[in-house]
This record gives structure tokens, sequence and C-alpha cells, in this order.
């Protein structure tokens, strides 16, 4: 067991050092265990720590009946641990407990034939849809709304499938997947036709076949279009492209003019869900502050260009909600990045000695930088006055503290120590840095040169 | 193809191996200087007019040619982090123009801690590496006197424990009589010298250390690096590859050269007593043999770390580093020429420039996550 937990360390550490090609190996070799029982546990907590390079490298996977279940749906899939069924997406800790369900009520032969057909095949051939995988997912939707059904009409029953998928979401994330099922033969002549995720834009060639796809399913608009949005938005890096391609009244095509306007709607979605979380993030926390001075960027910049599409009636949707995201946005800012940061500073300038003060040196450091990278976003949200405010206190505080020192230790004259002069020295030179972060190097530079004034005629005396 | 052949040809020319001439071009290139500052991550420094120094900036926005900045009127150019400003300082203060002065300058502010606390970290280890070498070199040399003076005994070699105490140094003294006589020094002279003779070539070391001290190791690695980049640039289809194999040829120049003047190190090690009878002699020409092996592989240092970082990070940043350590070689003839008559469809021509931004474009700042990557960059041992 603790081979196994220091073998998944190793994997952690040296997830982006692997070659492709021994990535592949070590997938194919990690995947192997999970035949044993003995294997099981560990295969499946290798796979959560090399899921990072997963997502990047997605290496051929061997195909078996459940990864053939979750094909139509795979672009869909996030991580996010928040709680709540996300539109458009699907939670990928939502699979295991609903393909439990769902294999039980399949019929055994053609699990056996599906299982059989994906071992002869192996992972160089899951490029082409077969029958038995159409069979499967046909079989696949019709027990999934099978089991809504029953748990409709009986409140026994419901309480027994939530059980089972997890609580309401578990619900909710079935019924959707039981959505893709029905669309799965059209996600997979798309599949490759669209490029893999994630996609900036359509080109004319893609438009068209996705507009083809559209189309053919027409006559059931109402229930088949929202799931075919969906696998076309998953492939995007940012549905407000699709949004602003196709969103607007002026889009002849009745298929796309539907995935424009439904990728508007996921897009406030997801903003939502990404603000929600690092909303969720810790106070006083360097790595999250981190975070959210990062992935605030981002989501900033989603901000504008919805706020920006909208305000050219690009398409539909409504300011108040991209107003509500916004002012998630700027919560989880002022929480995590600049509430604390002036304090989390002068604590680094404090007493400390040793490797505490070294670690607290970094973390100050850390809520500077992150400082400095919210000051380029703050203006695109409303925040401009309070970042400002935030990094003027910072510097305050920073420079404040270490020409006291100095000015302390002048005034004891030639009773200072000269350990306690290497002291302040070091102290200036963290409250540079931390000052050059969030003043700039010009107001930093003229810091060094008073400190350096100081500490001169210092070790002179 | 085109841009390989002229590369070659100003070598074949230019770089003419253990030559004087081949020291010349190597000090117009200029040191190169670990700045964070991210726009001047390229640039050299090297002796203008007089005492004064310039900067070298190459690889401006992807273009070809050189910017010359006067270094006292740098920060008028360019915005700097705090550590450039102090290091400018430093090395104007130091009137530093060589790879060695210009070495320690650095040093010196990054364990300040202007870098970052692991640079400054870094620095004490690489300034504490440097003394280990420093006396480890001594110990070396003494072994080899002494087993010139009694070649027919088999003994064991002086420790650095031995040199650190007195009665055994005295006794070690004792045991170098023989070299002593043989060049009529005192046998404290002799001491005296080996010693300085171990300061000089301490980031060279003696043939066969138990550790490959800093330069010779470097040589070494140049080697490498000219290997890896061969078998990059096989797999390249852009033309960086062709730009990689012309970075390969001028380390593996390089390697050459410094090959050939290590050698030339070690035969003073090797003829150990000739020296010690010529040291007023010697003394000069190794302190100018080590002189010029550090010019030779001024920047290699820093060209092996962007690379083996880049190696871990993709293939884009593989193929900026390739054109980034092509750009700061020296001011090639070529360069001169007028770029507009040439056809801009020509396949050598064709994408071979990127620009890159080295300020934040939102605020026209100092992009400070490209200063951490710079920072980070010098916390990795070699």
């Amino acid at each position: 067991m603790s081979r196994d937990s220091h073998t998944l360390e190793e994997i952690r550490a040296r997830l982006f050092d692997l070659s492709e090609a021994q990535f592949a190996e070590l997938v194919a070799y990690v995947e192997r265990a999970q035949a044993s029982d003995a294997g099981r546990s560990f295969s499946a907590e290798a796979l959560a720590a090399m899921r990072p390079r997963l997502r990047v490298a997605r290496p051929q996977r061997r195909p078996n009946a459940e990864r053939i279940f979750c094909r139509p749906f795979e672009d869909l899939l996030h991580d996010l641990p928040a709680a709540g069924k996300r539109p458009g997406r699907i939670a990928r800790r939502a699979i295991r407990p609903a393909w439990a369900v769902l294999s039980r009520r399949l019929d055994g032969r053609l699990l056996a034939a599906v299982e059989r057909e994906a071992r002869r095949a192996g992972a160089d051939a899951v490029d082409w849809a077969t029958q038995s995988w159409s069979s499967l997912w046909n079989a696949c939707g019709e027990a999934a709304n099978a089991l809504l059904a029953e748990a409709d009409g009986d409140s026994a029953a419901r309480a027994d499938l939530r059980k089972k998928l997890g609580g309401a979401d578990g619900l909710a994330e079935l019924a959707d997947m039981a959505r893709m099922m029905t669309v799965a033969p059209h996600v997979e002549e798309l599949r490759h036709v669209l490029s893999p995720a994630p996609l900036t834009a359509l080109d004319e060639i893609q438009t068209a076949a996705v507009s083809a796809q559209f189309g053919a399913l027409a006559a059931e608009k109402d229930t088949l279009w929202g799931p075919l949005a969906h696998a076309v938005i998953a492939r995007m890096a940012d549905p407000v492209a699709l949004a602003h391609a196709f969103g607007g009244s002026d889009c002849r095509d009745p298929g796309l003019h539907f995935l424009g306007s439904a990728a508007a709607g996921i897009a406030v979605a997801d903003i939502d869900a990404t603000v929600a979380a690092l909303g969720g993030l810790p106070a006083e926390s360097a790595p999250a502050a981190l975070d959210v001075a990062t992935h605030g960027e981002a989501v900033a910049d989603r901000i504008a260009r919805l706020r920006e599409g909208l305000r050219d009636r690009r398409f539909a949707g409504s300011f108040a909600e991209i107003d509500r995201v916004q002012r998630g946005l700027r919560t989880a800012v002022s929480q995590t990045v600049i509430a604390g940061a002036d304090a989390a500073v002068a604590g680094a300038l404090g007493e400390a000695a040793g490797a505490a003060r070294a670690a607290l040196r970094e973390n100050a450091e850390a809520r500077a930088h992150a400082l400095w990278k919210c000051s380029r976003f703050a203006g695109a949200i409303g925040m401009d006055r309070e970042v400002v405010q935030a990094a003027r206190a910072v510097e305050d505080a920073a420079a404040r503290i270490a020409l006291d020192r100095l000015k302390a230790l002048e005034r004891a004259g030639a009773d200072a120590a000269a350990g306690a002069i290497d002291a302040a020295a070091d102290d200036l030179i963290h409250a540079v840095r931390v000052v050059e972060l969030v003043a700039g190097s010009d107001k930093a530079d003229l810091l060094r040169r008073r400190g350096f004034d100081v500490l001169d005629r210092l070790r002179a005396a | 193809m085109g841009l390989d052949g002229v590369v070659r040809s100003t070598g074949a020319d230019g770089g003419g191996s253990g030559s004087a001439g081949g020291l010349v071009q190597y000090q117009s290139e200029g040191v190169a200087v670990d700045f964070t500052t991210p726009i001047l991550a390229n640039a050299r420094i090297r002796p203008s007019d007089g005492d004064k120094l310039e900067v070298i900036l190459s690889d401006l926005g992807g273009g070809r040619g050189h910017y010359v900045i006067p270094l006292r009127h740098l920060e008028k150019a360019v915005t700097m982090t705090v550590h450039d400003h102090t290091l400018c300082e430093e090395v104007l203060h130091r009137n530093a123009s060589s790879p060695d002065d210009i070495r320690r300058a650095i040093l010196t502010v990054a364990k300040m801690g202007l870098a970052g606390q692991k640079a400054a970290k870094h620095a004490r280890q690489t300034i504490d590496d440097e003394q280990n070498e420093r006396m480890l070199t001594t110990v070396c040399l003494v072994r080899l006197a002494i087993t010139y003076g009694d070649a027919g005994a088999v003994r064991a070699p002086p420790t650095l424990n031995d040199l650190a105490t007195d009665i055994a140094r005295g006794q070690v003294k004792v045991e170098l009589a023989k070299v002593a006589r043989t060049a009529r020094l005192s046998t404290d002279a002799v001491y005296n010298l080996l010693e300085e003779w171990g300061g000089i070539i301490a980031s060279v070391g003696v043939p066969d250390m138990p550790i490959e001290c800093r330069l010779r190791r470097l040589g070494r690695q140049v080697f490498e690096l000219a290997s890896q980049l061969r078998q990059w640039a096989d797999e390249e289809i852009s033309h960086v590859g062709d730009r990689a194999r012309a970075v390969a040829d001028h380390a593996v120049r390089v390697g050459r050269d410094a090959e050939k003047r290590l050698a030339a190190l070690d035969t003073f090690t090797d003829t150990i007593v000739e020296t010690v009878c010529r040291w007023k002699e010697s003394n000069l020409e190794i302190r100018a043999a080590m002189d010029a092996l550090a010019w030779t592989l001024n920047g290699w240092e820093g060209n092996l770390r962007r690379w083996r970082e880049a190696a871990q990070i993709s293939r884009e940043e593989q193929q900026r580093v390739v054109s980034a350590i092509l750009a700061t070689r020296p001011i090639r003839a070529d360069a001169a020429q007028f770029d507009g008559a040439n056809d801009p469809a020509h396949p050598a021509r064709k994408g071979s420039r990127k620009v890159q931004a080295y300020q934040d474009w939102k605020t026209g700042q100092i992009d400070y996550d490209a200063v951490r990557r710079l920072e980070a960059l010098r916390e990795q041992a070699l």
C-alpha cells in the first residue's frame, strides 16, 4: 500500500516530464491494472493523479462499454467540485453511479457483445463508431428514460434512485445523459468534422456540417436541438464565440440561430460556475489569491465580451444576469486578494525568523503578485478604486515598516548590532520587492535608494 | 538552408579557433548578464570607448538588428526591475567588463535577495561551491607536487582537513621540500604559489578531480546541448530546425575552442615543476588562458538553463529559445544587409519572425509573470 502511495506521488511529481509515448505506455499499464481486483483501487487513484495530463494529451484509451456509453457526452464533462447541476455540462463524478444503475437494466447479451468487440478492436480503433455502439446508446437512453419515468410516478422509487445517484444533481445528470444518448449518432457525425476541443471558432465547412445535423433533427427540434447544441458548445473554447456568430436575429439558419442563443445562456452559466468556485476559495491564502487573480482575468475578459455582444445586439440575454456574475467576481477578488493583503505584508516584516520568516515572505510576495495581476483587469469589472487602495495600503505598510526599522537603528547609533543591521537590510530588500509589484519599479527603486543610503551610513559608523 | 550556409561561412572565417582573432570575436559579443527585466533577457554588456560600458540588445521584436545603448543611460531607454537597476549600478561601480567580474557583480546582487529568496539562496550556494572548488584545486595541486617529489612512495594525499589545521599544513610543507629544491624556492613560497595557482584555476580544477569544476563541466555540457539540438532539429519541420542546427554548429565550435583551452591549462598542471620554476611567466600565461576560456564559454550557462527549461514546456517555447540563442550571436555581415529587397515569400524568410510582448500589453508596465519566470530560471543548478 505504501509502495502504491509512493508510486502515486512519483506520478504526480513527474507527470509532465514524461514524453508522449512514455505517458501513453503508463496509461495503458494503469488501465491493465484495472482488470485485477488488487489493482482496481490503485488504478482509479493513479488515473485521478494523471488527470491533468490526460486532459491535455488525450491518449487513446482502451474502449469498454462504460467508456463507449460516455462517448456522446465526453466533451461535456467537467471536474468542478462545487455541487449543483450546470446546464450543458455533466460532472465527471456522476458517471460511475449512473453507469452502475444503467448497466443493471441493460441486456446482458448486448453488453457482452460490446465488450467483446471493444476488446478485439483495442485502443487503436476507437475512432469510428460501430453498429453495436449505436445499439448500446439506444439501450442506455431507453433504460435511463424508463428509470426516470418510474421515479416520476413513485416517490419511493424516486428516493431510491436519488440515493443511488448521490442526490438530486445525480438525477439531473442522468436526465442529461439520456438526452445526449438520443442525439449520439449526430454527435458522432460531427466528431471528426470539428477539431478537438478547445475550438476557437467554426470555419465554413464546420458551420455547414453543424447546420446539416441541426437540419436533420428539425422535425424533433423541441427535444433534440438542445442536446445537439450542448455537444457543439462543449467543443468550443468559449461559447461566446458561437453566440457572437449565430445568436443575432440576422442569422437565417434556424438551427444555427438556436445554437447561438443556447451558447449565450451556457456562457453565462459557465462563468457563473467558475465565479462560484472562486468565491468558495479560502481567504487569507496566497495560493487562493493567485488562483483568483489568474482565473479572474480570464473571467473578466469573458464578461466583457458577453456585455459587448449584448450591447451590439449580437445575441439575446439579460444585462442583470451579467451584472450578477460580475458582482460575484468582485466579491471573490475582494475576499481573497484584497482583504488582508497589507496585513500579510506587514506580518512578513515582523519578528519571525528562520524558515517561518521565509515562508511568510513567500506568502507576502505571492499576495502582492496577485494584487498586481488583479490591477490588470480591475478596470474591466469596476474595481479600480478598491485595487488601487489595497495596493497603496500594501505599499505604505511595506515601505513604512522597513524604513522605520532602519531609522530606529540609526537612532541607536553605535549601539546597533551588526546582526540587526543585516536583518534590517534583509527586510528592506523584501519590502522593495513587494513595493515593486504593487507600485512599480520606479517607486521601489526610490525606496531602495533611501534604504541603502541609511544602510551605508549605519555600516560606516 | 540559406540561413545555415550563411552562419557556417561566418564561423569559418571569424571563429578561428584558439587564435587571438577568435578571442576578439568572443569579446565583441559582450558578456551575457542575468537581467530579470524580460526585454533585457538576451542583453549583453561590453566595453565601449575608454572605460565606458555599453549594452547590446538583440532579438528585439523578433528583428535581426542589435541595439547598442550606453549602460549609463539604459534606465532612460527601458523600464527596469529594481534588481536590474541595482545590477547596473554594481557593474558600473566595479567597471566590470570581463565575464568573471560581471559574474561576481551578478552574484553580489542576487545574494541580496533582489531576485527573490530562492535566487539568493542559490547565489550563496554558488559562492560556497566556488570556495570549495578553490580549496580542492589547491589540495590537488599540492598532491601533484608531492608525488612528483616522491614518485616511488605511495602515501595518502593531504585532505581538506589537513590543510585546515596548522600542524598538518606544516607537515605538507615539509613534503613539498623536493619540489622547492628543484625550483630553488623556500617550501613556504612553493606552498603560497600553489595556493595562488589553485585560486586562479579554481573554476577549471585539475584533471581527475573528484568533482568536476564549473567551467570544465560547462565545456562538456555545451557538446551535450549541441547533440540535443541536432536531435531536436531532425524532428522539427519549420525553419527553426535550420536555426537549431546553426546553434548546434556554433555550440560545437565553442566546445572545441573550450576543449583546446582546457587542454592548454592542463598542460601547466601536467608539467607542474616547470610551471613552478618559471612562475613569474607561467602565472601570467595561466591567467590569460583562464580569461580566454571564460570568454569562450560566456553566455552558455544561460543558454543551457533556458533550453532545459523550454524542454519541459512546449515545442513553441523551444522554437522561441532556439531563435533567441541564435539572435545573440555576434553581429554578422548579413545582418546589416537591406532586407526590403528580399522576396518575403522565400522559404527561409517566411514566418521566420516571431514578435513577442516584453511588456504587459494592457498597462505597458513590466510583466511580472515574465520576470518571475526569469528569476526561476536561475534557481536550478546546472
